[in-house]
């Protein structure tokens, strides 16, 4: 390697990197926009992303470190890299990498701003809030002008059901840098606290930011999508992950969208392919669930269970990896009735772990399914408490009212979850309409 | 409708090679004429150590009191006579119109000045100046007596320039990027 070409890897890289990793990060954001982790399938999607080239960035970075590996920013930026190859493949390996170099960093210089945020957004994608919110709040002591750091300390909030902290954070990301990141938690908030309105306003504000990045565009797409989704409208949801899907071709999050959305169009089977293609290209337990889900549907029970089946290999997987899903797995198992005792004690400890409204809201999912309904309706009430216009809690609230033997109020909730969203769940809105008839 | 300043531009790089992580987002947000309180990381380039790290063979790179990289990028050059505007320090792409072009557009020498054509950057800032090369150099030590032939390999645009304005060539469009394929 001639000494000329050094110099490329070690600065115009840097340089390249620094903008794509620390510009660009836009799977920060928490909530159903989470990171979200899953399994490896390389091939078409790995081709894809070649066009963002951070696999390439991982060799030069790597390179670079071959010949200084005390150098700081290196070992921080190819943790960065690292994160960013778990989002684009779903390999839950590359957390376990990332952590690696990104401690490495903070071994060598305890107060290096872009390791500490760099292990913060890791704590994030592993669903470890309290982590997160730990290195957010060092990352914040050095530098409180680095904008990305409340991003980071509001995603962990929100998880950890601190409403008021997270939206104080999100609004001084929006005063520091008002932008993609900025207006997509803005929008989040909104949504969270039932002003729809404004929420889309913002999603749509972030879509217009993200114009010119294929993917972070794609990403925006399928959030303003979900959003139209969960107010029912299944033909603008529709439309915005088809616009993912010419913006970043096979986008498995659209896909995933697609698919539901197509169920409630009534087209089942390209529904399941759509589904096939998501899980394809990254095995994703949600994704693994929803395609089982319409496989049932379809009334092809054998090859739904040999999917529910899968996801317990992934868990394992992603848990290997530090990655905690019990709240997923605690919802898994309860909609699909498996071992509902031990739910009600994993969703309590999902619920300790993330105090959120969607912990609140599994645990009074779980402790309903069980039979335990008086106490379900405290913590119903506690995950509305936000009045979040969520068509999946109102139908919980629905099943608790009915099970307590309030006729009235559980029409009045089953009611509400329809109109909002008929389609609101494969498994629950036919149950909720049986329920009113 | 209040709106923030989210970034700014100068000389090229500035931001990404020179400003710490942990100010970038401040240098984003301020303004030139409060550019004195970023002085320290143009005296104290955290770059020049860097390439002592990657390349202890071809240095030392001087890593501190580095008043050429200031005058240069926050005053302009005195010595010689380019582009001066006096003591105040300030990220600005300074030109002297005093100084005639030297060729047409496109033609001019890639490194500007650092390879003896006074009409390029750092005065003012043309398409063809290479400014990677140049920056590379500058912090390399340049312009104290410590040149090196540093650069990115890539010496010219990969496509020509127009006569006419805007004078750069058409974009790539955004939808049928083939820059990132693997091809067999």
């Amino acid at each position: 390697m001639t000494w000329r070409r050094l110099v490329l890897g070690a600065t115009a890289a840097t340089v390249a990197a620094v903008a794509a990793l620390l510009g660009g990060v836009i799977h920060g954001s928490a909530g159903r926009a989470a990171p979200r982790a899953g399994v490896a399938q390389p091939g078409a999607l790995a081709a894809e992303f070649a066009a963002s080239n951070t696999a390439t960035y991982v060799a030069q970075l790597q390179d670079a470190l071959r010949m200084a590996p005390a150098n700081v920013h290196g070992l921080g930026l190819l943790g960065l890299a690292y994160e960013q190859r778990a989002r684009e493949t779903g390999d839950p390996t590359y957390y376990t990498k990332a952590d690696g170099v990104l401690r490495r960093a903070l071994r060598l210089a305890p107060s290096d701003l872009i390791a500490t945020g760099g292990l913060g957004s890791l704590a994030l994608s592993r669903h470890r809030f309290r982590d997160a919110l730990t290195l957010g709040l060092r990352a914040r002591r050095l530098s409180p002008t680095t904008a990305q750091t409340y991003g980071l300390i509001g995603d962990a909030l929100l998880e950890l059901g601190q409403y008021g902290r997270a939206f104080a954070a999100f609004d001084r990301l929006a005063r520091l840098k008002p932008g993609l990141t900025a207006y997509a938690r803005v929008s989040y908030a909104r949504e969270l606290v039932g002003d729809y309105a404004g929420a889309t306003a913002a999603m749509k504000l972030a879509l217009g930011s993200a114009v010119g990045e294929r993917e972070a565009l794609a990403w925006t797409d399928v959030q303003l999508g979900k959003l139209y989704w969960s107010h029912g409208d299944v033909g603008a949801a529709a439309h915005e992950d088809r616009a993912a899907l010419l913006a970043f071709h096979g986008y498995p999050s659209a896909l995933d969208a697609l698919a539901v959305a197509e169920a409630a169009e009534g087209r089942l089977d390209a529904a399941i392919a759509s589904e096939r293609r998501a899980v394809d290209a990254i095995p994703l337990p949600q994704y693994v669930a929803t395609f089982g889900d319409l496989l049932a549907r379809a009334g092809r029970r054998h090859e739904a269970r040999r999917e529910y089946a899968l996801i317990g290999a992934i868990r394992k997987l992603l848990a290997a990896n530090g990655v905690r899903t019990d709240l997923e797995t605690a919802l898994f198992d309860v909609d699909h009735g498996v071992q509902l005792r031990d739910s009600v004690a994993l969703a309590r400890r999902a619920r300790a772990e993330r105090p959120s409204i969607d912990g609140d809201d599994v645990l009074a999912w779980a402790l309903m399914r069980s039979g335990r309904c008086g106490e379900a309706l405290v913590w119903s009430r506690h995950s509305l408490r936000l009045g979040t216009q969520d068509a999946l809690k109102f139908f919980h609230r629905g099943a608790i009212e009915r099970c307590l033997g309030n006729r009235t109020a559980a029409h009045a909730w089953l009611r509400r979850a329809l109109a909002l969203n008929p389609h609101f769940s494969l498994l629950w809105a036919p149950v909720a309409r049986r329920w009113l008839r | 409708m209040k709106w923030a300043q989210v970034s700014r531009l100068g000389n090229p790089l500035i931001n990404e090679l020179l400003i710490p992580t942990q100010l970038k987002d401040k240098w984003n947000a301020s303004t030139p004429n409060n550019d004195k309180q970023f002085e320290q990381y143009y005296s104290n380039s955290v770059l020049a150590k860097l390439l002592n790290q990657l390349y202890p063979q071809f240095g030392p790179f001087q890593e501190t009191n580095r008043s050429d990289l200031v005058s240069v990028l926050l005053t302009g050059l005195k010595q010689p006579n380019l582009n001066y505007t006096g003591p105040a320090l300030a990220d600005e792409i300074r030109l002297n119109l005093g100084i005639a072009p030297t060729a047409a557009v496109g033609k001019g020498n890639r490194l500007g000045v650092l390879g003896g054509d006074l009409a390029g950057y750092p005065n003012g800032r043309r398409l063809e100046d290479d400014v990677i090369d140049i920056s590379e150099r500058a912090v390399g030590g340049a312009l104290i007596g410590h040149s090196l032939p540093l650069g990115d390999g890539v010496d010219a645009n990969d496509v020509p320039y127009m006569t006419t304005f805007p004078y750069e060539a058409d974009p790539f469009s955004g939808f049928e990027n083939t820059k990132g394929q693997q091809k067999p």
